[in-house]
């Protein structure tokens, strides 16, 4: 597998595990818990026999002594197809905010494809929607390495639209500086979250952001050249104060939808970022807050 | 060049040091920068004050403090240095009957005047002399030399001289005999700002020595001998002969020769009316001889008084009504002198000093008395040298007071010129850079910059 400069990143994640946030639906079988019962060997629980069941389930012994048919159940495990949904607007482009992403990208795929998940990739980039199906297969770690590196961020595009294409009962993973069509983006992930799929919320911030220089500046939209605004001594108290609000609204909202809402700062280790992610029931903290 | 006013020299590099910081801590639109959350940055006016630390727009520095730098230059009063010494010298030699010798004192000036200095000869008027006919002269010198006639000849000199030099040496050749100073001159060398070297000269012979009077009378008991007598053995005497009687041709022949004086002397006595005071002023130093005592007042012969307004006349005393007492008029290279004074036969006023004194006046020579004796010594003429320890002139000083000295100069002309030459291409320069991007002028790229 080719991966480039990831395999140092993909040796630090080895063996980690990205369990379903709850059961999920039915299908191959894979290492996620689902909400079907199937027939493995362990025993879950009984139920009644109906007519149309294969009869091979029932359990004869229980129905010899009680001279009532009860098919056996087991718990069943099915597979978690992971889509990333990655933006790769001008704003992406800032320090190493695109570099985190995409190394986070290629982590959590990774993590993914251990537990036989399907992997898929959408970039929203400013030339056009580069798309990679989930698939099972070998190499698909590094194709999506592979294709994100070709991607430059630049322009602006639109990643509600993707959401709203993805499957709906599966993960789906939006990587984001959430300075593009949020609002829209917010309600694609919620509609998701109703369907049953499962939605996480990568926020990449850059430190540059957080604490932007003392000298003062100009400071430029890479996505708007009309908007530019005096960063100084004088503005830059209400800077840092809007900026806070806005991460901390866009985290509320996101959390109050059922997304799964994590801050990664572009200077945190992404392996470290990556296990705190998937730890489950961490669904709430900052996981790229360092510790 | 140097200047004259370089306190204004310094304040225009003071201006151009805070056109330099001007550049330094200025107003200016901020650097551009990226920045994805520039949204959240609120709306202001898009100027900071920054402070670089190496200033930009080099061209536009460089023609304004040169600018500025010109137009405190100019107005220093700059001039140039010519070549030459850095001292020059200003003799004054005084040229008048009162020098012993006045080709000696020449040579003196000329020894002493030095490469680009001046010679003013003073006698009782002053000039100065060009530096090639420093020659002695005998006929038409005055009795004294006017000092403060020469002080204000010489400042005219070292003014000419001053541009060039660093400082300027007054020096004087002079006798000094006090009849040289008078009320102005104490103040018109305080003006002078240094000190003055003063060369000694031989004073002219005493010309109170000479032939006694002869009394030419027709009276037995005049008592006008035993006043001469006693005057020619304290003092000397002229050539002076006194008439006492009708003058005769001898007596105008006798006149005609050179510092002889006639005093015609009536031996004429009227009734006094009462004590009445007469005034003699001396022609030189010397105080006034004033005489109080009962004086025939006798009338001055006809023509005489008519040639009163004459410019050669001259009064020699006046009763203290202001009515001419004696009056002196030239005849040859001599003088008659009409004395309209009765003496009282009776009484010893001839005898009293203050008649003495008047009597000295009456017979002194026809252009003044002269001499050895009148010579300020030095200590009384310590004052016009000055300190010792003062330095000499500085031309600076002397030109800056120079009636009219800036306007002689084109140096202001031309810097100013220049610098307006400067202020142009500035303007020129500033308005050819590109109007956008960081600016450290003051001029605004945008008022304000809005999303």
């Amino acid at each position: 597998m080719a991966v480039g400069p990831y395999g140092a990143l993909l040796d630090a994640v080895r063996g980690v595990r990205w369990p379903a946030r709850r059961p999920v639906p039915g299908g191959a079988p894979g290492a996620h818990q689902a909400r079907s019962r199937g027939i493995a060997p362990e025993f879950a629980e009984y139920r009644p026999y109906r007519q149309g069941d294969d009869p091979r389930r029932l359990d004869w012994k229980l129905l010899a002594r009680s001279d009532k048919a009860f098919i056996r159940l087991a718990p069943d495990h099915a597979i978690l197809g992971t889509t990333f949904i990655v933006d790769a607007s001008a704003s992406m482009d800032f320090r190493g905010k695109w570099l985190a992403a995409k190394r986070l990208v290629v982590a959590l795929s990774a993590v993914a494809h251990a537990g036989a998940d399907p992997v898929g990739l959408t970039v929203a980039a400013a030339d056009g929607v580069r798309r990679l199906e989930p698939r099972t297969r070998r190499g698909v770690v590094a194709e999506t390495a592979r294709t994100l590196d070709e991607v430059r961020p630049a322009g602006s595009a639109p990643l509600a639209p993707l959401v709203a294409n993805g499957a709906a009962a599966a993960r789906c993973v939006v990587v984001t500086d959430c300075l593009g069509d949020f609002d829209a983006l917010r309600a694609a992930l919620a509609r998701h979250c109703a369907q049953g799929g499962e939605s996480h919320l990568l926020h990449v911030v850059a430190r540059d952001e957080v604490d932007p220089p003392a000298d003062a500046v100009m400071a430029t939209d890479p996505e708007d050249a009309a908007c530019q605004r005096p960063l100084m001594a004088l503005t830059r108290d209400a800077y840092l104060q809007r900026f806070a609000e806005f991460r901390a609204e866009v985290a509320r909202q996101v959390r109050a939808d059922g997304v799964s809402y994590h801050e990664v700062m572009d200077d945190d280790a992404t392996e470290i970022v990556v296990r705190r992610l998937v730890a489950p029931g961490l669904t709430a903290s900052s996981v790229g807050a360092r510790a | 060049m140097t200047f004259l006013a370089p306190w204004v020299f310094m304040a225009g590099v003071a201006a151009a040091m805070a056109v330099v910081a001007l550049h330094l801590l200025t107003t200016r639109r901020p650097p551009a920068m990226r920045l994805p959350t520039a949204r959240f940055v609120p709306v202001a006016e898009a100027r900071a004050v920054a402070r670089a630390s190496r200033p930009t727009d080099l061209l536009l520095l460089a023609l304004r403090a040169l600018a500025v730098l010109l137009i405190g230059a100019a107005f220093a009063r700059p001039v140039r240095e010519a070549a030459g010494p850095s001292v020059r010298t200003v003799v004054m030699v005084e040229r008048s009957r009162a020098v012993g010798s006045d080709s000696v004192a020449m040579a003196r000036a000329r020894e002493m005047v030095g490469e680009g200095g001046a010679v003013v000869e003073f006698g009782a008027v002053a000039r100065e002399l060009p530096l090639d006919s420093l020659d002695a002269r005998d006929a038409g010198l005055a009795t004294v030399g006017s000092l403060s006639a020469g002080l204000i000849a010489a400042r005219r000199a070292a003014e000419r001289i001053a541009p060039g030099a660093d400082s300027l040496r007054l020096v004087l050749v002079s006798p000094l005999v006090a009849g040289s100073v008078d009320a102005a001159t104490p103040a018109l060398r305080a003006s002078w700002p240094g000190r003055m070297e003063i060369v000694r000269m031989a004073a002219a012979e005493d010309t109170a020595r000479g032939t006694p009077a002869r009394l030419v009378t027709p009276l037995d008991d005049d008592p006008l001998a035993p006043a001469l007598d006693r005057l020619g053995a304290l003092r000397g005497a002229h050539d002076v002969r006194v008439v006492r009687g009708a003058v005769s041709a001898a007596d105008s022949a006798w006149t005609q020769e050179r510092g002889r004086v006639l005093l015609v002397w009536p031996a004429r006595f009227d009734e006094p009316v009462a004590a009445i005071g007469v005034i003699a002023f001396p022609q030189g130093a010397g105080a006034a001889a004033t005489v109080v005592a009962p004086f025939a007042r006798l009338a001055l012969p006809q023509g005489v008084a008519a040639a009163a307004n004459a410019a050669s006349t001259r009064i020699l005393a006046r009763w203290n009504d202001g009515v001419p007492a004696v009056q002196q008029t030239p005849l040859g290279a001599g003088c008659i002198r009409h004395v309209g004074i009765g003496i009282p036969l009776a009484g010893d006023i001839t005898l009293r000093a203050p008649f003495a004194r008047l009597l000295d006046v009456l017979t002194e020579p026809c252009d003044g008395r002269i001499g050895a004796a009148l010579v300020l010594t030095d200590s009384s003429a310590a004052w016009l040298e000055g300190d010792d320890a003062s330095p000499l002139a500085s031309a600076r000083v002397i030109a800056a007071a120079a009636p009219g000295a800036g306007a002689v100069s084109r140096l202001p002309a031309l810097l100013l010129t220049i610098a307006l030459a400067l202020l142009l291409a500035e303007h020129a320069a500033r308005r050819a850079r590109p109007a956008a991007g960081a600016r450290q002028d003051g001029t605004p790229a945008t008022g304000k910059v809005t999303a």
